[in-house]
């Protein structure tokens, strides 16, 4: 089911009488394909909980609407939308057993008893749950809790599947193996599925589509790997990327790339301006006589590469880091090193707007 | 926008409910909500007329006329109020002399004494079991909570005994009224609960301060804990006010309670009502019931004299009240 | 760079300058003694510790008197047989109070034994589980709504001010006819609130009080071999206990169901629950643990329910204590000064009520999810 969004925002009142109202979703206008797995990206308060909510139907924007396969479903209470809901908190039933969880939504459609429990059943395999059947939530782990949740959100065939912030209870080990799982589970049943999450890893690792959010406004659409080297602003670049992207204060003059006094690329067709640069950690080669100069701090090694952790005057950031190749030799006691940058990973931004001119 | 999706193999669409009728089901969400809406509030308002028939219907017969009262047609409003009941019942004297002063007074006097007393009680015993380690604490706290369930009727047998004048000799006094419930084990438990949710570090931090135990107690906790102990100060003060049976076994009536004194049948002792039933409604259509016929319009009155000060507290303190009761589940 | 055995990197050793003398070593075996502190000063010490007595000293003393000491002599002197409280004397050990008592053998006429155990037990167990049952509907009703929530609540919570004896009598007057035989055949008759709405509904009205039809004069109690069952009085008591019963409990549940997590109500909306579904499959689950509380602590209250039908039928409880309760059968005795009965019917009353109460507690555990 192809899911559209158009001019939908959400404004909460404020607590005083004094304040302002605080924004929540600005104006958002959105196409999300039918049958991809679609990630709302972006850090703690930029609104993408709340746009799930509202897809739910259990929040109702301001303004705007919400369209199912071009049917306006903005209105339309919660339990009609027809949709399964993930909670971040996955909100089992605790008086019931997980099969009473996961068979709930079925018995409510009045469907049969045996026919429920089949159902139950085939929902229960495809999280790999079957022989946890007979306990009670509080009797299982939070992996195990977290796909009943999915389970008995799945095991009413929803046009839509959305999950609230699916990892972010789950140890590290756990948070591997089950963005693997949701990831195969979506390929499987092929249902239009939507996640917020402000992991950046883990939104790249899994989406189809990206949508990267702040403040409520949608900063940047598309695949992982476009954004990733395509981004739109200096916060999209700033937010993807591990580590960060180091970001140094620049200029371009005479159709040189200066950052301090060295011209580190050539960039011919861009007027003379301020700018901000950012470079990602892998845009470095390590050249003795390198065009940009960077003063050491310390090297980290992590076994299938280096990291280079140093300083520059124009960094905005206060350490540069840099990947290298662990077959690179660095010379021994040096206090500088020189490199050259691989210009596609080099981004530029207007120092104001921060929007990318490059 | 910009689309970078990249072409995914077909994916077979699952065979999810068909394209549902939008609407259908806006209508049905509307009507389901009406008529959700129609019938809790009718609901509600049933249940608010019952909970408030009774205090409407006590007062309109405290101003009625006995024969209005007994009147088979049974008014809502009566035409005339009759003030004058309630002075006829405020002057009247119980069988041996005692006035409605000076049984409110004994009211007020025990109630004030008794939450006083009774809330320094419950504040140090709570304290101690609370923040101070003794030997035998833990045991001490656990016979007490074990007195919860028995039934206050086994004290009062043996408490009448002990208070009668073949032992203490408390008869007929405020002692008696005041001192066998000083201590009440639920409010104990309450407060001791209060108090532990009290974090460690503040009462270091107030002896790093150089605070003394007394001193923290007054100075910190006794601040923090301000809401519950407000509101078990204005449920004991209601539980002495409604208290009937004790007062009634122990005391003479001149010495009795605001509760006692509400069972008394009231008469016409004064011709007071019969008088001014002349003179508001005529001679030919009032009754004089004479002075020994009790009057129901009399105990309406008395009635109502009795709740409004309970009234006046719950307008002022209803959020303290409701707050302590459902804390504690007493009614104290 | 130098390697040790392990092929590791040997760290370089550096000489630090010795220039304090070493301190000397505790060889193992030797203890490191505390100073003992003198005698004096560890009683002190010990004293101060245990000043937490003090605090509780008056609660404790208070007690003593009249809380554990009372249980004791009630147990003790319940064996007592004709024992006179006033003058603490008695003839023998045994169990001959309670063979009285259970007879109803108190020798002026009041009600006996079964029928005070009946009036109470009918009573509690229907007045509770009905109030009980009456505030979760109205406690949910309150939940659903926005505008005008605090406004009901404030008035359905007006009941619970009031006093038992006072209102009793208030709710009496619903119920009372007030004129004489004559008056009541020649139709001149004040038939009260509740008669009036039967005969508008085409019922015969009744004397709630007596327990005969008005018109009929057929007699409405159930005559049960030795114990009667007079419903009229029953109806007018279990409305009175519903009525004051409820703010209380409505109270409780309401605070019950805001404290359920919002979610599990969002979970069964996405679930597509019904509203009847919510309320038994997901509500009424998760705050069964504070509609047990209720149930449990009601009984044990209702079982002990006295001032309430003093209240409606006045000290003698009805004729001859016909509506009497347990608690009134013991006050009676009391009264009467035969307090070797009145202990031994306390003692049975609390015994009832443990049972019961027991009873209680297994039912909950089947039945309530913690």
């Amino acid at each position: 089911m192809k899911i559209t969004i158009n001019h939908l925002t959400k404004a909460f009142p404020s607590r005083n009488k004094k304040g302002s109202e605080v924004i929540a979703v600005n104006d958002m206008n959105l196409e999300i394909p039918s049958g991809k797995l679609v990630g709302l990206l972006g850090p703690s308060g930029c609104g993408k909980s709340t746009t799930l909510f509202m897809l739910s139907g259990l929040e109702s924007p301001t303004r705007g609407n919400i369209l199912f396969d071009d049917q306006d479903v903005t209105t339309l209470a919660a339990e009609r939308r027809g949709i399964g809901l993930v909670f971040q908190n996955y909100a089992l039933y605790p008086h019931m057993t997980v099969e009473q969880n996961i068979m709930f939504p079925l018995t409510n459609m009045r469907m049969p008893k045996d026919e429920a429990k089949a159902r139950a059943l085939d929902a229960a395999k495809l999280v790999q749950i079957e022989d946890l059947m007979a306990r009670k939530p509080s009797e299982l782990s939070g992996g195990q809790q977290q796909r009943v949740a999915i389970a008995r959100a799945l095991v009413k065939m929803p046009n839509v599947l959305l999950l609230d912030e699916p990892l972010s209870n789950l140890d590290a080990r756990l948070r591997l193996q089950t963005r693997e799982e949701i990831k195969r589970i979506q390929r499987e049943t092929g249902i239009t599925t939507v996640f917020v999450t402000h992991d950046q890893e883990e939104a790249m690792s899994i989406c189809d589509i990206m949508v990267v959010m702040k403040l409520g406004v949608i900063q940047q659409v598309g695949d992982p790997q476009g954004i990733y080297d395509d981004p739109s602003n200096l916060f999209v670049a700033n937010f993807l990327g591990t580590p960060p992207i180091n970001i140094f204060k620049g200029r371009i003059s005479n159709g040189q790339l200066y950052i301090g006094s060295e011209a580190v690329l050539e960039r011919p067709d861009l007027a003379d301006q301020e700018v901000l640069v950012g470079i990602r950690p892998e845009g470095f080669i390590y050249d003795e006589n390198g065009k940009f100069t960077l003063d050491l701090d310390h090297i980290e090694v992590m076994g299938r590469d280096k990291t280079v952790v140093s300083t520059h005057a124009e960094s905005t950031k206060p350490t540069v880091r840099s990947i290298i190749d662990s077959d690179v030799k660095l010379p021994a006691d040096a206090k500088q090193l020189t490199f050259n940058l691989k210009p596609n990973k080099v981004h530029l931004f207007n120092a104001e707007t921060e929007e990318r001119i490059y | 926008m910009e689309d970078n999706v990249k072409e995914i193999s077909e994916v077979t669409t699952p065979q999810s409910q068909a394209m549902f009728d939008i609407e259908k089901e806006h209508k049905k969400q509307k009507i389901q909500g009406i008529v959700k809406n129609v019938f809790v509030y009718a609901f509600l308002t049933i249940c608010a007329v019952f909970a408030f028939l009774p205090f409407f219907w006590m007062f309109i017969s405290s101003i009625k006329t006995e024969m209005e009262y007994r009147d088979p047609t049974g008014s809502f409003f009566p035409d005339k109020a009759m003030w004058v009941n309630y002075t006829a019942v405020l002057k009247q004297t119980n069988n041996s002399g005692a006035s409605f002063i000076q049984i409110l007074v004994n009211t007020l006097i025990v109630g004030f004494t008794s939450t006083l007393i009774g809330l320094v009680i419950i504040i140090i015993t709570a304290y101690a079991l609370a923040r101070m380690n003794f030997k035998g604490k833990n045991l001490l706290f656990s016979i007490m909570l074990g007195t919860m369930m028995i039934p206050g009727e086994m004290y009062t047998i043996t408490n009448y005994i002990t208070v009668s004048p073949a032992n203490l000799g408390w008869s007929n006094s405020y002692t008696v009224l005041i001192v066998p419930f000083l201590v009440s084990v639920y409010y104990i438990y309450l407060m001791r609960n209060n108090f532990m949710q009290i974090p460690n570090s503040l009462y270091q931090a107030a002896k790093v301060d150089g605070l003394s135990d007394m001193g923290y107690l007054v100075k910190v906790m006794i601040p923090l804990t301000a809401p519950t102990l407000i509101s078990i100060t204005l449920l004991k003060f209601i539980g002495t006010w409604n208290s009937y049976i004790w007062p009634r076994l122990v005391n003479l009536e001149q010495w009795q309670m605001i509760t006692n004194w509400v069972t008394k049948g009231f008469t016409d002792r004064d011709g007071m009502v019969y008088e001014k039933m002349v003179e508001m409604f005529g001679a030919e259509n009032a009754v004089n019931y004479g002075k020994s016929e009790t009057l129901n319009t009399l105990k309406m009155a008395a009635v109502c004299i009795v709740s409004l000060p309970l009234f006046v507290l719950f307008i002022f303190c209803r959020k303290y009240i409701m707050h302590g009761v459902s804390k504690s589940g007493t009614k104290g | 760079m130098t390697k040790d055995k392990n092929n590791l990197p040997k760290t370089e050793q550096v000489d630090v300058q010795q220039t304090s003398t070493p301190a000397e070593v505790v060889t193992v075996g030797e203890s490191l003694e505390v100073p003992t502190l003198p005698t004096k000063e560890r009683v002190s010490r010990f004293l101060r510790s245990q000043q937490g007595w003090l605090f509780v000293l008056p609660a404790l003393l208070l007690m003593c008197v009249f809380t554990f000491y009372p249980i004791v002599s009630a147990f003790v002197n319940s064996f007592k047989q004709e024992y006179d409280g006033l003058t603490d004397t008695f003839n023998g050990w045994g169990v001959d109070n309670f063979v009285r008592v259970l007879k109803g053998d108190t020798g002026t006429g009041g009600a006996s034994f079964l029928q005070c155990l009946t009036n109470t037990m009918v009573l509690t167990f229907v007045s509770v589980p009905l109030s009980t049952f009456i505030a979760l509907f109205i406690a949910v009703a309150l939940k659903s709504i926005k505008p005008l929530q605090k406004a009901y609540q404030t008035v359905l919570f007006l009941p619970y001010l009031t006093n038992s004896l006072a209102m009793g009598a208030v709710f009496l007057t619903f119920f009372q006819v007030i004129g004489t035989q004559r008056q009541i055949n020649a139709g001149t008759a004040q038939l009260g609130m509740v008669n009036d709405l039967l005969v508008w509904l085409g019922i015969e009205p009744i004397n709630w009080i007596k327990g005969i039809g008005l018109e009929s004069k057929k007699d409405l109690v159930w005559h049960l071999g030795s114990v009667d069952i007079p419903w009229t009085k029953y109806v007018i008591m279990i409305i009175y206990e519903v009525w004051s019963g409820l703010p209380f409990k409505i109270l409780i549940l309401f605070s019950a169901l805001q404290s359920v997590n919002k979610q599990y109500y969002d979970a069964a909306r996405i679930d597509g629950a019904s509203r009847s579904t919510i309320l038994w499959k997901i509500t009424t689950p998760l705050i069964s643990p504070m509609i047990s509380y209720l149930l449990i602590t009601g009984i044990m209250g209702g079982m002990k329910q006295y001032s309430a039908v003093v209240g409606v039928f006045g000290p003698q409880m009805g004729t001859n204590y016909d509506m009497g309760t347990m608690v009134g059968y013991i006050y009676n005795y009391l009264e009467l000064g035969q307090t070797g009965y009145a202990y031994a019917g306390s003692l049975l009353l609390f015994i009832i009520i443990m049972i019961i109460t027991l009873i209680n507690l297994r039912v909950s555990k089947k039945r309530v999810t913690y």
